[in-house]
Formats: C-alpha cells, sequence, structure tokens
C-alpha cells in the first residue's frame, strides 16, 4: 500500500514516516502543498495523509485537487490543529475521509490508518 | 578614486566573508538537525517496558554534540516542537530524553536572563516540557514588570496545573491583557476543574482585568449558581466591567435578572445600555415590554433600534408595543421599525 504524506513540520513528517513503514507501507513525503500535488500523479497513493496550513497550496487544495482526478477514490486524512474545527468541515466537504487533531499519537494514525485502508 | 576603490574593495570582502560564514554556520545546522533526528526519532518509539529508571540510548555522536551550546539549544527547540505535536508515550518519552539530558538547567538559566526574550522562551520550554517541579520559579514571573514574561508564565502555570494555577489571580496588580484572557480561556477550555467558590472571589477583586476574567470564566462555563455574586458588578464604577458583566449574564440569566437591568439602565453608557436592551430581547419576559416600549422614545436612534429589535425578539406582545407606539408612523419610527421586522424575518 502506497501513502502520500503531506506535512510541512520536518519533526512530525519523520515520525509519521518511521511509523507507517513500521507498519510495511510504501511512503512518499512532501514538506508542502505544492509538492505533494506534484507528486500524486506519479506516485499514484492508495491514501493521502495531509496537514492543512503548508505553504505554496494548502490540504484543501490538496484535497480538491484529488477529488478532480478520474479513478479510484483515495481515502485522506488530514491533520488539523486545536481550533480549526471551521477548515476541518470545510475538509470533509471537499472530501476528506477522516481527521486527525495535532496533537496525536503516532499509534493513533497508525490505527487510523489501517482502519480506513481495510474498510 | 583610490578611496572609493578600496571601500568596495572592504565591502566585497566582507560579504564575502558574511556569505561564507553563512553558510558554514547553515550547512553545521542542517548537519545537527540530520543527527538529532536520529536521536529523537528513537526517542519517540523507544519502550521503556514499565521501568522508571529507562534511559534513552543515545549515539556517541550524539552525547559528543551534546557539548556544544548551540546543538543543545537546537535539541531543545525540537523537543518542544515535537512535545507539541505528539501525545502518549511519544511525548511522555521527549520529557524523558529531556530530563535526562539535563536540559531543565539550561531552560532554568534563562529564567535568570536580563532579556525578556530568553526568559519567556526558557518559561514556555519548562512548561511544554511539563517541569512541574520548578513551578515555584515560574510562578513568581507571574506578576514580572514585563507583559509578555508575566503572559508567558501565567499561560505556564496554568498549562501545568489547569484550573488550580490561576492562583496568580489572587496577587497580581498588573492588568490581563484582552489577549491574555483569551489565550487563559482557551486553555482552560480543555481542562475539567472549574472551581466556581474560587470565580466568586475573583469578581470582586480590585484589580479590574481579574474581575473581568472572572466573568468571562462565568459566561464561558454558563456558571448559573454564580448569578447573584455577578450582579453587584453591573455598578462598577469602570464601564468595560459593567459591559462585561451584561455581557455574562447573557449566558446565565433567570427570570430575576431584568430588575437590576432596567433599575442601572439609566446610568449606564451608550453601549452598555445597547447590550442590556438585547439581552432584554433575550430574556424576553413580557413583563419587560413597558419599560422597552418607553426606550422607542429615546433621542439616540441606536438605542431605539436596540429597543424595538428586543420587543419583537419577545414575539406577538412585543410587536404589538411597536404598533401601539405612538409615533410608530413617523419617521425615524418607521424605517427603525421596519430595520427590525426586516432583520427578524432575514
Amino acid at each position: 500500500m502506497k501513502i502520500l504524506v503531506a506535512e510541512d513540520e520536518p519533526i512530525l513528517i519523520r515520525t509519521i514516516e518511521v511509523r507507517l513503514k513500521k507498519d510495511g507501507y510504501e511512503l512518499c513525503l512532501a514538506s508542502d502543498g505544492q509538492q505533494a500535488i506534484d507528486k500524486i500523479a506519479d506516485f499514484a497513493p492508495d491514501m493521502i495523509i495531509t496537514d492543512i496550513m503548508m505553504p505554496y497550496a494548502s490540504g484543501l487544495e490538496i484535497i480538491s485537487y484529488t477529488r478532480q482526478q478520474p479513478g479510484k477514490r483515495t481515502p485522506i486524512i488530514i491533520l488539523s490543529s486545536m481550533g480549526q474545527e471551521d477548515v476541518v468541515l470545510e475538509a470533509f466537504k471537499l472530501g476528506a475521509d477522516d481527521y486527525i487533531t495535532k496533537p496525536f499519537s503516532p499509534n493513533e494514525l497508525s490505527v487510523r490508518v489501517r482502519r480506513l485502508l481495510t474498510s | 578614486m583610490a578611496v572609493m576603490v578600496g571601500t568596495l574593495l572592504s565591502i566585497t570582502i566582507f560579504i564575502l566573508i558574511y556569505l561564507v560564514l553563512k553558510r558554514k554556520n547553515e550547512r553545521k545546522l542542517n548537519e545537527w538537525r540530520e543527527q538529532l533526528s536520529g536521536a529523537l526519532q528513537t526517542a519517540i518509539f523507544f519502550e521503556n517496558e514499565g521501568s522508571t529508571q529507562a534511559t534513552i540510548p543515545l549515539t556517541f555522536k550524539t552525547i559528543r554534540g551534546l557539548k556544544h551550546p548551540g546543538f543543545r539549544q537546537l535539541l531543545i527547540d525540537e523537543l518542544v516542537l515535537g512535545k507539541k505535536s505528539l501525545t502518549g508515550t511519544a511525548a511522555s518519552n521527549l520529557v524523558l530524553l529531556f530530563n535526562q539530558l539535563g536540559l531543565d538547567k539550561l531552560s532554568l538559566q534563562k529564567l535568570n536572563s536580563r532579556r525578556w526574550h530568553i526568559k519567556a522562551r526558557g518559561i514556555q520550554e519548562l512548561a511544554v516540557m511539563e517541569q512541574r517541579q520548578l513551578v515555584t520559579r515560574i510562578y513568581r514571573l507571574t506578576n514580572a514588570h514585563h507583559e509578555l514574561v508575566r503572559m508567558e508564565a501565567q499561560s505556564a502555570i496554568v498549562q501545568l496545573y489547569g484550573f488550580e494555577g490561576l492562583r496568580f489571580l489572587d496577587i497580581i496588580d498588573t492588568p490581563i491583557s484582552e489577549w491574555q484572557q483569551i489565550t487563559l480561556l482557551r486553555l482552560l477550555a480543555r481542562m475539567p476543574g472549574i472551581q466556581s467558590e474560587k470565580i466568586a472571589n475573583w469578581l470582586s477583586s480590585g484589580n479590574d482585568s481579574v474581575r473581568i476574567f472572572a466573568l468571562k470564566m462565568v459566561a464561558e462555563h454558563h456558571l448559573h449558581q454564580l448569578h447573584d455574586q455577578v450582579i453587584p458588578c453591573l455598578h462598577h464604577p469602570h464601564p468595560p466591567v459593567r459591559m462585561q458583566t451584561i455581557r455574562s449574564l447573557k449566558e446565565i440569566y433567570t427570570e430575576t435578572t431584568s430588575n437590576p437591568l432596567i433599575q442601572v439602565y439609566s446610568t449606564q453608557t451608550i453601549p452598555c445600555r445597547l447590550t442590556i436592551l438585547d439581552l432584554l430581547g433575550n430574556i424576553g419576559s413580557p413583563d419587560n415590554g413597558a419599560f422597552l416600549s418607553q426606550q422607542l422614545a429615546d433621542r439616540e436612534d441606536t438605542l431605539k433600534l436596540g429597543a424595538a429589535r428586543a420587543l419583537i425578539q419577545m414575539g406577538d406582545v412585543g410587536r404589538q408595543y411597536l404598533d401601539d407606539f405612538p409615533l410608530s408612523g413617523e419617521y425615524p419610527w418607521n424605517e427603525i421599525f421596519q430595520q427590525a421586522k426586516t432583520e427578524q424575518t432575514a
């Protein structure tokens, strides 16, 4: 299974990478929104995990872009900060499937990813 | 000419040296970051299997790097960032690493600095890394002379001790800024243990900002049991306190709230009066109809509109008051009433 992770905080992206690689997923990392959008076509992920606030393109733009693509529906988990409830609702409207609020536990993320990929 | 060439040459050499040093510094920082990334991941995924004496293993290179103050500070920064973004065992392990390396001493040293921003940084580091044993040192700074140090210390205490941490409200003689009040309320929203008796005490504080903050807590947590202690604040000499009192009453009003509001109405500022009218509209008691109808004759158009809105909120009884108002067909009442009615239907 291939997962694209878009997150601009180095410590978080590295933590997510280590945790999900341990679970056996193939990962593609992007440190900003535009990089993530550019990588979607080539990498063809089975899931996208994206932060909301990122440079160049936001998580919401990644969701919009992904949902406009024809073919299979890629599940999307968003990483949001506390107090971003409105943005989370917007993300769900655009087609996000799940969200995790920062701060979060890497183990929780692992469980959510597995659950979403098997559902 | 020679002087000009010499100056240009000196500037060029200076820029070159600066760029070389900057590049060297950046390279070093990246190298350290790379090194620390490994150490942090080891810590985040460390499994201590219940041992209280657990030690996170570190590479020789990392241990050697710790001798350099810049490296230690970078590690603290990364630990703080990680701790803010992660929860559970991962977050606990970052605190474990902070303690294991004695980095609390470095943060503590910052509290002795004469520069406010270093002091504030130290407080933040200690709070994020849950250094509860140093609470007395931080607590002393909750009434510090510098506003930003004070704010950081107050937030840190609340972060560490929740509502209990607010005991600094008993002693501070400096004002709590609007922004700081929002920060504290946001921190408290995630924490249990609100004690209404304590808030009741702060409602009679001599520090106006403490009183306002207490009123905000009453509203935020819908502390209906403090209704009778909130009412006397309507007589406070300062309008901001009175304004917050009315706003807080909006969240906890009962059938007895109208009378004290009507009694103090004439002594209030226009913004306070408007808020009272709005609150009376919310209360919606037909008993207030006559009072609101009187306010339709006020010289201020904003108050006329406020009274009309309140009457409309009251329903049919209130609308009847508008229709019965002797000047309802004349300007500006006809337009004001129309606006209030349109707003209601919108």
